[in-house]
């Protein structure tokens, strides 16, 4: 069974230093921004890092960037209903209906970004200069039975540091390298393919563990598996500039699919994150020190 | 700081005899930094109060993020023989001469970073801080959140990193990270180090915890905690009081060695004297130029 890298939320205290200093609108949303690292190499975990600058909403084209939302409550009950089972797998729908709809629609094709969302919701207790937060990243359970199989990436003759330089140059996130022709094409003419041995589906990867895949390719597979229905594998480059793998992915269509039915999802942190920022972010603790 | 406001901003360049930088070469060595070592990038400020008019809006400092760190300083093994004091005078090995500067890991790098980390006393200094002061009651109990809040998931495709099969230690590893900002100190007109650490529960560490990442001949005389110029945040900072001085010197030593140091590569030898400082800080010094 091929397994697949989470992410792990890393908040910055700039980001909770600036939740403190803006005034959002309780129980809405606020749009949030990450920069992705493909050249991350901490633990075994892909970092979803946000700082002060996730709520900077222009896009600087030049980054690998995963955007989503932040839900944030200013009181413990209303954290605590959002984070229920119930409440927590009605959020999850949504956004991976949102996600479901791109790959139906193809417009991922047109903008892979749209494969990739992340949800946190959060209680900042104001007071106490303490902070909870929960994350989601969906990720859709399919295809079925996806087995994996590592290539190495000379395999498919191909030059890794040409893949690299042309994510860097046009920050696409996923992209496609023809076996036949030897070269570089956009996801769109995914499209056009009748043979997935004929391309390579390369996907900047921010997973720092060996021959494992990080969660961003799970929804490209579920996308491929669903453009091409009669695919049952194909051949995907995790690109990282510590050095690439080259994995082959195969896998099962559920028996019961159609475009109506949207597949079951998961994508929510095990355990929420609790942090205490009062040493850093109290205005008296900090007089204290300054003296 | 008032003397950094009333200090005019340096024009002339002139960083080969004394050691300082403009503004303007400090943006030019920091974007050859980015452009050779893509962990490190631009970063704005927080918020525009605090955007510092000599530099571009979207090139306030530098920031590296989730660097890892697996040991603590006193658990690396410490040869005298590796150490050389970089300092031109007569007076060597006199400890108590401020203006030498120890490269303790000057001869082998990467026999010290090769060597297997012991885990075990890592563990005894970590937690101890977080429960003295705040005896007020938990706004949210962190585990009902978990037990009201657990779906049913059943998601076979999540990577689960196994504990390491050799060793003493059961742990999967879990290790400190860092965030390491390279700010233009415009009083003492060069570049200056902040770092931000986190435990491996990705909580900020106290000021003392830091500390036993500082090689012990720096931790002392040389880093003090501070307002951030670009963040709206406190945190620990190798003191710039005697940068200048200590870069004309690996100028001229780099010199005398027959190659003469372009100011674009001013940051990759200030690196390579930060690296003494926090010798088990891994960020990115593929780059660093060997003296």
């Amino acid at each position: 069974m091929a397994t697949f890298v989470p992410f792990i939320t890393r908040l910055d205290t700039a980001f909770w230093s600036t939740v403190n200093k803006k005034s959002f609108t309780i129980g809405s949303l606020t749009n949030l921004r990450s920069q992705l690292q493909h050249n991350d190499t901490v633990g075994s975990e892909c970092s979803l890092s946000l700082n002060h600058e996730s709520f900077n909403s222009i896009e600087n084209s030049k980054d690998l960037t995963i955007s989503g939302s932040l839900l944030l409550f200013n009181t413990a009950e209303g954290f605590k209903a959002a984070a229920t089972a119930e409440n927590k797998q009605k959020l999850l729908e949504a956004e991976a209906l949102k996600i479901w709809n791109a790959i139906t629609s193809h417009s991922w094709l047109q903008n892979p970004k749209l494969l990739s969302t992340f949800s946190i919701i959060s209680f900042a207790d104001l007071k106490k200069f303490k902070y909870y937060s929960l994350t989601c990243v969906p990720a859709f359970v399919y295809p079925k039975d996806i087995e994996q199989e590592i290539n190495t990436v000379s395999n498919y003759n191909l030059d890794d540091a040409s893949l690299l330089s042309y994510h860097k140059k046009t920050s696409s996130p996923v992209f496609l390298f023809s076996k036949k022709s030897s070269t570089i094409l956009e996801i769109f003419d995914l499209k056009n393919q009748s043979s997935p041995d004929d391309v390579v589906i390369v996907i900047a990867d921010p997973s720092p563990v060996p021959n494992t895949a990080g969660w961003v390719v799970r929804n490209v597979l579920a996308a491929v598996a669903h453009l091409h229905p009669s695919w049952r594998h194909c051949h995907v480059i995790s690109l990282r500039s510590s050095g690439s793998v080259g994995i082959k992915f195969k896998w099962a269509l559920p028996d019961e699919q159609n475009e109506l039915t949207v597949p079951k999802a998961v994508g929510w942190d095990k355990t929420p994150y609790s942090v205490n920022l009062r040493d850093e972010l109290d205005p008296v603790k900090l007089m204290d020190k300054s003296v | 700081s008032i003397g950094e406001s009333l200090t005019p901003v340096l024009k002339e360049s002139k960083f080969r005899e004394t050691g300082v930088l403009t503004p303007e070469e400090y943006v030019a060595a920091g974007d050859h930094l980015v452009h050779h070592c893509p962990t490190w990038k631009w970063a704005p400020a927080s918020d525009k109060s605090r955007i510092r008019d000599f530099l571009p809006v979207d090139k306030q400092f530098l920031i590296t993020r989730n660097v890892p760190c697996h040991k603590r300083c006193k658990q690396m093994e410490y040869d005298e023989k590796l150490e050389k004091i970089i300092n031109d005078e007569e007076g060597e090995y006199s400890t108590g001469d401020e203006t030498g500067w120890v490269d303790t890991h000057h001869y082998d790098k990467e026999k010290t970073e090769k060597s297997e980390s012991t885990t075990t006393v890592s563990q005894a200094s970590a937690p101890a801080a977080e429960e003295d002061s705040d005896s007020d009651e938990e706004a949210i109990d962190l585990d009902e959140l978990v037990e009201s809040g657990a779906l049913d998931e059943d998601d076979p495709n999540r990577f689960v990193a196994q504990a390491k099969p050799e060793g003493n230690t059961a742990e999967v590893e879990k290790i400190r990270t860092y965030d390491l900002h390279i700010c233009y100190d415009k009083f003492y007109q060069v570049p200056r180090l902040f770092l931000m650490g986190y435990d491996e529960n990705r909580r900020p560490l106290t000021v003392e915890q830091t500390y036993e990442d500082f090689s012990a001949d720096h931790s002392n005389k040389t880093i003090t905690v501070e307002a951030h110029p670009s963040v709206d945040l406190t945190m620990p900072t190798v003191h710039p009081c005697k940068h200048a001085e200590m870069m004309k010197r690996l100028i001229t030593q780099y010199a005398e060695s027959g190659k003469e140091l372009g100011v674009h590569e001013y940051l990759f030898l200030f690196l390579k004297f930060v690296q003494a400082v926090i010798p088990t800080i891994e960020y990115d010094f593929t780059r660093a130029i060997k003296l």
